[in-house]
Parts: structure tokens; C-alpha cells; sequence
């Protein structure tokens, strides 16, 4: 039905699609899909009711003709008020909390609907199952509960490679000193669950492999303990031929201290740009447009597989992202003029029959050309608000010396009269560097993180004299603190290996071209062409280097770094590491970040696993991470941590 | 497979507790609820959709395996089915907007959300329907095409008529009932093709008959004969094909109205909240600028008041 489900057949590792059919299969009362078209005719209409965190898994998968289409009449949310419809089944799709079970045992007593299929995700514990079946045994209604099920879809998939556990709260509950055991304890056990809904909907049991910084090794060892426990015990989930088959992945848990800086750096691709500008939301972006008559509107945009310029462009650099979406308009343009020059073409008696045909055509065709329009107008309206931002703050500019920052390379003495000119509040000079507080805040953060990796870099006093302007300017530099502590607890926590310096990279930037400006033409590309022409990141980050060599598996030393635990026979680091593991390489690898992510690392591990390996053929690296955050975000996370 | 279903743990657990608290009880049997008329309603023309929809399969099986065979034309079936077809869909539209009627006139009594999610079934309804009816139009277009290029193509083959086909009507009833059938079969009396069940007897007893005494005259007027009845029937098979398109063209407008309301179609789950949200936030404003606008009418009032009193306490001290 959808078009991600073939794109299921041929990689096992869609993450997307896979959960995508397990919900339309939960919505049809597990009937399979295609019965719901073959024979028999079953009256298909329900009611949906979710709570929040279940809405926003569903959002991104299926819209609401989606749903209409599988039967849904009405998606109601668990708290919202609701009226008695009572000769329909209703869908529950929620978390399994005591709330959520007391309002649905409220539902059931008061004969809300015909009859109850209840899904909780990820699996309903045993006391609240006691309780639901108490309180809807009181009011003698229990027979209308017609199922009890345990999905695992606890997490939002995004991509086909990108999924996000939606956890807001449970990075920083790991991350401040202030939360008690029981709090860790409990983000820890979240984490953890999330992370195996998503290994039983990808059906494999993988090999895991933790970085020991940090709370990754909790949770490395909860979700081993987890998954080993569900082997032994008979109801296993893990019984597909799928998973029988397949190749055994990597599970590769790293802690978000390891690479900060991908968090803070601007991003250049299209997706990073998206979410980092526009604050890019479960594949949405809302932009406010100025209304006739004063006053702004918010209008969301839709990114999503089905649109082939988004998933072209994902990881396309911004330059090339607005060439192409000039070019579409234009090539959308000749089209509609060839059809109104066909249509204006005289008609003759013996042509009409044929002129009718391709009339026909035409109009069938219609539909498609409005919805390219609508989609090119889409992208153009995102480019134009990306472009407005990109030239009032500079981010080019912010964006090429960070870059030269994050991979480690010298800076000339050019860069560093960009980095005090784009450092310096007042914007003085003749050429004025733009950007904004938070952009400023940003790039100190990094060279921070340099001077931490490379001490040398910045001549003493350089940078605290940057600290110090900027502070006078009246900027926030508590999470610059935080940032010092958090690298300084994953340090503590961290096994005394030295850190490998940075490998020194190619040089992509070589041929930084900077166009003439040249404005007063339509067309974004145009407006855009003053931009430098960058490519978006390619570099080796701590993450990439790690997925790397872990996959390789030869036995490269960055793999003592990592711990190691095999689910399947329970063996963890210290017993039989080195005799039991196998040495050959690893076809795919699911890469979690115990803590935040943002697209721009993961378009980077897009790129990189893209090319071509030792390994031969291609690699398949989903990522993962407790929530999407873009720079800001996470810089109102790090604050908190100076305070401590 | 990610799903555990734990229906039976759950009933373990009612029965458990019921027998722990009042000993054992038979469970009140849930019964077979009285479904509304408009569910029954809904559920029926559901299934008629379906019927039809089944129907209209059968159908164009039967239009693609004929254009394979040119000159085999399960005509007669075809027109059968088109007119069930046809008849189905006009009364299923009917049966509907008889539905959405009653809806209407319900919606006074129904909630809220009720209303809405008989308008969704309606709407759903249509939508299938009208899908059917763009398949069967398609099939019909088709249709209309292989036949029109069987004509052309009959009247290539069947240029050279004789001009002895103007006679044709006398030569007898038996050469009527060649009328549906190819020319092939005409040319070789025989019977090799199986002649369309209906007419079997009335060509059997031809072949029986007059099989062999076929005379110069006889072939030609045959053949003229069955000719013009053969283009006869095809330009009655044309007519009735595109009458029923024009019919279908009234159904189609009456769907369409219906299922453009669905342009939320392409909306996200979670963007009702949203709007939800926004309004409050609108109700919110307004409230705070009503808030504005009494508390400095209220301020009037007050000032107002003091010149009042002032000006009473001066009327009552100086007069």
C-alpha cells in the first residue's frame, strides 16, 4: 500500500517500514493487511484513541488519510474528553502507565465503545494488568476487553536509518548530579527498553558494544540482561525466520561526551539546516509567514520519504539544495506550458478521438503536477528562509571554521582573524560579521573542545580573552561551564586510555570559492550564489571512526575502548571476550547516542557508511538517540550543569 | 513479529480475582448488542461495495481476455455484468445519500464526536464507491475502444460486400442467429466455434439444416446479411457503452461533491492538537484583551463616579 514497504523487502534493516506495518497491523485488529481487501468484507471501522508519546510515533508514519484508509473514523487522544460511540471497537495504542490503565479501566466501565483492543507499548507490566483487571471485574464489564497486547514500537522512527526514543527527560535525569538513584535508575531502565522495542522490531538480536563512558555501560548492560532474559524465556520474539537469517548486527552505544562538537557545529546539508534554523520536529518544520492585514500565521511543511526531492537532497549541501530547487521549478514550468500548448492545439474531426484521449491524460495527470508544485513551492519557500538566516548570520562563515576546528587542522592565519572578527559581539570591521549571540556562543564552545583535544592550538590567553569579550557583551556563559564539567565527569569516568588524537584529514576545502555577489535575479539559486560553495561534513568524527573500526572487527586498538556483551550466550566483557567473539566484519550496525543526536550526525554516518569499506559490500547504519535536539536545545541542557 | 498478545494472561488474571472475591460467578454474558440502524446500514452497503467491486473484477477479466481473442467476444456476458454493474453502483449511490440523509437528520440527537464518525464512514463509503466507479469507467472506456477497432477492423475484412446484401433480410431466420458471431464462423457452417449458448439450438437446427446446400446466392446474402446485423449489434453495444458512461458521469458528480470535503486528508495526527492549542491560545488573548478593556471601563466608571460624588458633595454643602 504505502511505497516504504517495498523498500522493506530488499533491506532488512527499514526501520521505518517495519514499524510502519506493525502498526497498520496492531489498527486492523491484527488482521493481515491484505485480508482487509481479499474475501471476506468485515465491517473495517474503529475508533484510535493514543496518548501523546504513541501520537507521536503514529504522526510521522501515517497521516490521516492513512489511517481513514485502514478504517480509523476517529484518533482521539486518552486524555481528551470523549463521547460514547457505542457500536464501534476501539484501538488503544498507549504507554503503560497507572494513569493510562485507570482512565482505559474508566473507558471500559463506562461502555465508551463496542469493545476494547488494548496495546500497550513496550510490554504491560503484571501489576497493572492485576489492576486493570480488577477495576473492570468491579464493574462486571470485563468481557468487552478483547485483547491484550504487548507491542514494542517505542520509539519514533524517522528515517529508514533514524529513529529517536522521544525521552526528553531522561539524558539530562542521567546527566545532572543532582537526580537521585532511583531517578537514573529509571532513565536508565527507559533507555534501555526503548532501545529494545527497536531490536524486536528490526527482529535481531545484535552484538553490543559500549563505549565506558558514562551512563552508555548502564545501559549496555540493562538492555544485555534484557534481551538475554527474553532468549531464555520461551515466548520469544526473536522467532522470525527474518531474524534467522539475517546477519547479526552491532549495537554500538556511545555516550554523547564523546562527540559534543556535533552537536554545536552549524550544519550545511539540508536536513542539518532544516533542524537546526528551522527547528525541524518529527519530519516538520513550521515556518511563521507574514498575513495580509499584519500579524504572522504558522505554516508547518511536511518532510517526508514520499517527497523525492527531500530524500535526495537530505545530504545535499545548501548551494546545491537551491540550484535544484530552481531548476524543478523550471522544469515544472516547461511542463505546464507544454500541456496548455496541447490543449490550445486545433481540434479536427478525425484528431478528436485521440485529442480527447490525451485530454484525459492530461487531467489524470493533473493531480500529480499540483502536488510537484505543491512540494517545489514547499522547498522553496524552506530555502528562501534558510537563505534570509544563513546570509543575516554568517553561517557560512561559522560553518567553514568550524569545521577546520572540529577536524583538527591548523589555522591559518586567515582563519583567525574570521574566528576574532565572528567572536567579536559588536561585529566590528568593515566587512560586519553577522551572527547571533548563540552563534557566537557556539563556535566558543568548539574552540573549547579543540583547546581540550589539542591544548597547543590557540596561543595562552587567546581564548580567555574571547571568553571575556563576550562576557562583557553580555552573553551566557553557563553552558560553556557545563561543558567543562560534562567533559570533565566523562574524563573521571573514563578508562585511562589516552584519547587518539585526530588523524589529520584530507583537506576539503581546499578550493574554497567564494562567488561574486550577485543579487536582483528571481530564483534562490541566484540569491544563494554569494554563498561559498561548501561541501556538507564529510569528516571522521569520534562516532564514525568508532562505527568504523567496530565493524571492520579486526582488532584495531580504538576497540579496547569499547566493551563488549553477546546477548545470546550472556557473556559479558570479562569472560570469554576474546575466544568467543567472531572476527568477521559486521554487515550493519544500529548506532545509539545515550543522549541527544541531531540530523547533521546523522547525514555524516549516512555519508561515511556509504563508502566503500574493506568490508565489500555496502553497510547498513541505522541511527539512534534518546531524543532530536537541535544546538539550541542543547545548549539550555548544558546550562544546568554549570550551577552544580 | 512484535507483538505479544497477552489476552490470555489478562483473562487468567479476571478469573483468578473473581473467584478469590465472590467464589465462582458466571460472567454476565456480553450478548449481541443492538447495533444502531445506521452501523447495520453502513455495515450492509460495505458489503455491497465489496460484492460490486468483486463483480467489476469478474469483469475486466472478461474485457482483457477478449481483446487476447478478437473474434471470440463473450459479449453477451459482458453486457450482462455491465448492466448488473451499472445498476449496483446506481443503487448503492442511492443507498448512500439515503444514509447520509438519515445522518443529517440524526446529527441534532448524536454527540459530537458521534457525528463525526458516522460523517468519516459516510465519507469512507464514497470514497470506495467512487473508486469502483472510476475502475468500471476505465473498463468502460476500454471497452468502448476494442469494440470501435473490432468494427474498424470487421469492415476492412468485409469490404468487398456483395451487392446482393441489400436482399438479405428474406433469407430466412436462421441467418439471424449468426448475428453476434465472427465472420470465420459464418464462412465455415460448420459450427467450429461454439456458438453462444442461447442461440445454440437455433444454430444447431441451421447446421443441422441447411449446412451443406449453400449456393453462390446463399453465401453472399449470408454474409451481407450477418454482416450488417454483426455492425448493428456493435453500434448498439458502442450506444449502450457510452449511455452508461453518461450515467456514470451523474454518479460521479454527486460522489465527487463528497469526497473533496476530504481535504484533511493529508493532515498529521497530531495536528488537530495544534489547532487546538492555537485557538485556546486565541480564546486566551481574547479573554485578556475583554480583561483590558473592562478593567479600564471599569477605571472610567470610577473617575466618573468621583466627579459625581464631588459634585454632590458641593451641591449638598453650598445649596
Amino acid at each position: 500500500m504505502a511505497p516504504p514497504l517495498s523498500a522493506a523487502a530488499d533491506n532488512p534493516w527499514a526501520l521505518r517500514s517495519r514499524q510502519l506495518s506493525a502498526i497498520s497491523r496492531m489498527i486492523n485488529l491484527d488482521r493481515e493487511e491484505a485480508d482487509a481487501s481479499g474475501v471476506g468484507w468485515h465491517d473495517p471501522w474503529k475508533v484510535l484513541v493514543y496518548d501523546s508519546f504513541c501520537r507521536d510515533v503514529i504522526s510521522p508514519l501515517l497521516k490521516v488519510g492513512d489511517l481513514r484508509k485502514r478504517g480509523v473514523t476517529l484518533h482521539l487522544l486518552l486524555d481528551a474528553e470523549r463521547e460514547q460511540i457505542a457500536d464501534v471497537p476501539a484501538v488503544y495504542f498507549l504507554r503503560p502507565t497507572a494513569a493510562n490503565a485507570r482512565r482505559v479501566a474508566a473507558d471500559v466501565a463506562g461502555g465508551l465503545y463496542e469493545s476494547f483492543h488494548l496495546n500497550f507499548t513496550p510490554s504491560i507490566p503484571r501489576p497493572l494488568l492485576e489492576a486493570l483487571a480488577a477495576e473492570t471485574l468491579e464493574a462486571e464489564v470485563v468481557s468487552h476487553v478483547s485483547r491484550v497486547v504487548d507491542q514494542y514500537l517505542s520509539f519514533v522512527s524517522l528515517e529508514e536509518d533514524l529513529f529517536s526514543l522521544q525521552l526528553p527527560r531522561a539524558y539530562p535525569a542521567l546527566l545532572s548530579p543532582k537526580s537521585t538513584d532511583s531517578e537514573v535508575e529509571a532513565a536508565v531502565d527507559e533507555v534501555a527498553s526503548g532501545l529494545f522495542s527497536v531490536l524486536v522490531t528490526l527482529g535481531a538480536v545484535p552484538v553490543l558494544r559500549f563505549s565506558r563512558r558514562g551512563p552508555a555501560q548502564a545501559v549496555a548492560e540493562k538492555l544485555g540482561a534484557r534481551l538475554h532474559a527474553q532468549l531464555r524465556s520461551h515466548t520469544s520474539l526473536f522467532s522470525g525466520a527474518a531474524a534467522a537469517s539475517l546477519q547479526r548486527p552491532l549495537l554500538l552505544l556511545v555516550d554523547r561526551s564523546e562527540d559534543v562538537g556535533a552537536m554545536l557545529q552549524h550544519g550545511w546539508s539540508y536536513s542539518s539546516l532544516a533542524h537546526d534554523l528551522l527547528g525541524l520536529r518529527l519530519n516538520r518544520v513550521s515556518l511563521s509567514e507574514a498575513v495580509d492585514g499584519g500579524g504572522s500565521r504558522a505554516r508547518s511543511y511536511d518532510l517526508h520519504e514520499s517527497d523525492a526531492f527531500w530524500t535526495e537532497h537530505m545530504g545535499s549541501a545548501f548551494h546545491v539544495v537551491a540550484s535544484d530547487v530552481d531548476e524543478r521549478l523550471q522544469q515544472y514550468r516547461k511542463a505546464m506550458d507544454e500541456i496548455s500548448a496541447g490543449g490550445a492545439a486545433p481540434l479536427e474531426a478525425e484528431a478528436l478521438g485521440n485529442a480527447t484521449k490525451a485530454l484525459q491524460s492530461t487531467i489524470a495527470q493533473l493531480p500529480e503536477l499540483q502536488e510537484k508544485k505543491r512540494l517545489l513551492d514547499m522547498h522553496t519557500s524552506l530555502a528562501t528562509e534558510m537563505l534570509g538566516q544563513i546570509k543575516a548570520r554568517s553561517l557560512d562563515s561559522f560553518y567553514a571554521l568550524e569545521e577546520t576546528l572540529l577536524e583538527g587542522r591548523a589555522l591559518s592565519a586567515d582563519d583567525r582573524q574570521t574566528l576574532s572578527q565572528l567572536l567579536d559581539p559588536t561585529g566590528g570591521g568593515a566587512e560586519a560579521q553577522g551572527g547571533t549571540a548563540e552563534d557566537r556562543l557556539r563556535l566558543l564552545l568548539l574552540v573549547a573542545l579543540r583547546r581540550s583535544l589539542q591544548p597547543g592550538t590557540f596561543p595562552p590567553g587567546e581564548a580567555e580573552q574571547f571568553e571575556s569579550r563576550l562576557a562583557a557583551a553580555g552573553a551566557d556563559l553557563r553552558p560553556l561551564q557545563g561543558l567543562r564539567r560534562l567533559l570533565s565527569l566523562a574524563e573521571a569516568a573514563a578508562p585511562p586510555t589516552a584519547t587518539p588524537p585526530p588523524p589529520p584529514a584530507a583537506n576539503t576545502f581546499g578550493g574554497l570559492m567564494s562567488l561574486a555577489r550577485r543579487v536582483g535575479d528571481t530564483g534562490v539559486s541566484a540569491l544563494a550564489a554569494g554563498l561559498k560553495t561548501m561541501l556538507p561534513s564529510k569528516r571522521e568524527t569520534p562516532v564514525t571512526r568508532a562505527v568504523g573500526a567496530l565493524m571492520d572487527n579486526k582488532g584495531a586498538a580504538e576497540e579496547g575502548a569499547y566493551g563488549y556483551i553477546d546477548p545470546k550466550i550472556g557473556d559479558t566483557d570479562g569472560a570469554g571476550a576474546a575466544t568467543g567473539r567472531g572476527r568477521g566484519p559486521y554487515g550493519a550496525a544500529i548506532v545509539f547516542v545515550v543522549g541527544p543526536g541531531n540530523h547533521l550526525e546523522h547525514m555524516t554516518l549516512r555519508e561515511r557508511s556509504k563508502q566503500p569499506s574493506s568490508a565489500g559490500p555496502a553497510r547498513r547504519v541505522v541511527y539512534g538517540c534518546t531524543e532530536l535536539l537541535n544546538a539550541e536545545a542543547f545548549l539550555s541542557l548544558l546550562s544546568p550543569l554549570a550551577a552544580a | 513479529m512484535p507483538a505479544v498478545d497477552r489476552t490470555a494472561e489478562f483473562r487468567e488474571v479476571v478469573e483468578l480475582r473473581r473467584r478469590r472475591q465472590q467464589g465462582p460467578r458466571t460472567p454476565r454474558p456480553a450478548g449481541p448488542k443492538k447495533r444502531s440502524d445506521f452501523a447495520a446500514a453502513a455495515s450492509g452497503i460495505g458489503a455491497d461495495i465489496h460484492a460490486t467491486a468483486a463483480k467489476l473484477e469478474r469483469l475486466t477479466q472478461l474485457a482483457q481476455s477478449n481483446s487476447l481473442l478478437l473474434f471470440a467476444d463473450p459479449t453477451e456476458e459482458i453486457n450482462q455484468l455491465t448492466l448488473i454493474v451499472k445498476q449496483d453502483i446506481a443503487s448503492l449511490n442511492a443507498k448512500l445519500s439515503e444514509l447520509q440523509r438519515a445522518m443529517r437528520d440524526g446529527r441534532g440527537s448524536a454527540s459530537r464526536q458521534q457525528a463525526s464518525h458516522s460523517s468519516s464512514i459516510v465519507e469512507q463509503l464514497k470514497a470506495r464507491l467512487l473508486d469502483s466507479a472510476k475502475d468500471f469507467q476505465g473498463l468502460l472506456q476500454t471497452r468502448k475502444e476494442s469494440v470501435q477497432m473490432m468494427q474498424d477492423r470487421r469492415q476492412k475484412l468485409a469490404a468487398p460486400t456483395p451487392p446482393q446484401c441489400r436482399c438479405a433480410d428474406g433469407a430466412g431466420a436462421s441467418a439471424e442467429s449468426h448475428a453476434p458471431r465472427s465472420i470465420f464462423e459464418c464462412g465455415s457452417p460448420l459450427g467450429m466455434a461454439t456458438p453462444p449458448s442461447s442461440m445454440g439450438a437455433a444454430n444447431g437446427a441451421h447446421a443441422g439444416g441447411g449446412a451443406f446446400a449453400f449456393d453462390a446466392f446463399e453465401w453472399g446474402s449470408r454474409w451481407g446479411s450477418s454482416s450488417s446485423k454483426y455492425l448493428s449489434s456493435r453500434t448498439h453495444a458502442v450506444e449502450s457503452v457510452q449511455s452508461t458512461i453518461v450515467e456514470l458521469g451523474s454518479i460521479f458528480e454527486q460522489l465527487s461533491t463528497l469526497v473533496a470535503e476530504q481535504g484533511e486528508m493529508a493532515r498529521r495526527v497530531d495536528e488537530n492538537v495544534d489547532d487546538a492549542l492555537a485557538s485556546t491560545q486565541a480564546g486566551y488573548e481574547q479573554l485578556q484583551r475583554y480583561w483590558r478593556n473592562l478593567s479600564s471601563s471599569r477605571g472610567l466608571a470610577v473617575r466618573v463616579l468621583a466627579v459625581l460624588m464631588f459634585f454632590i458633595v458641593i451641591f449638598g454643602t453650598f445649596f
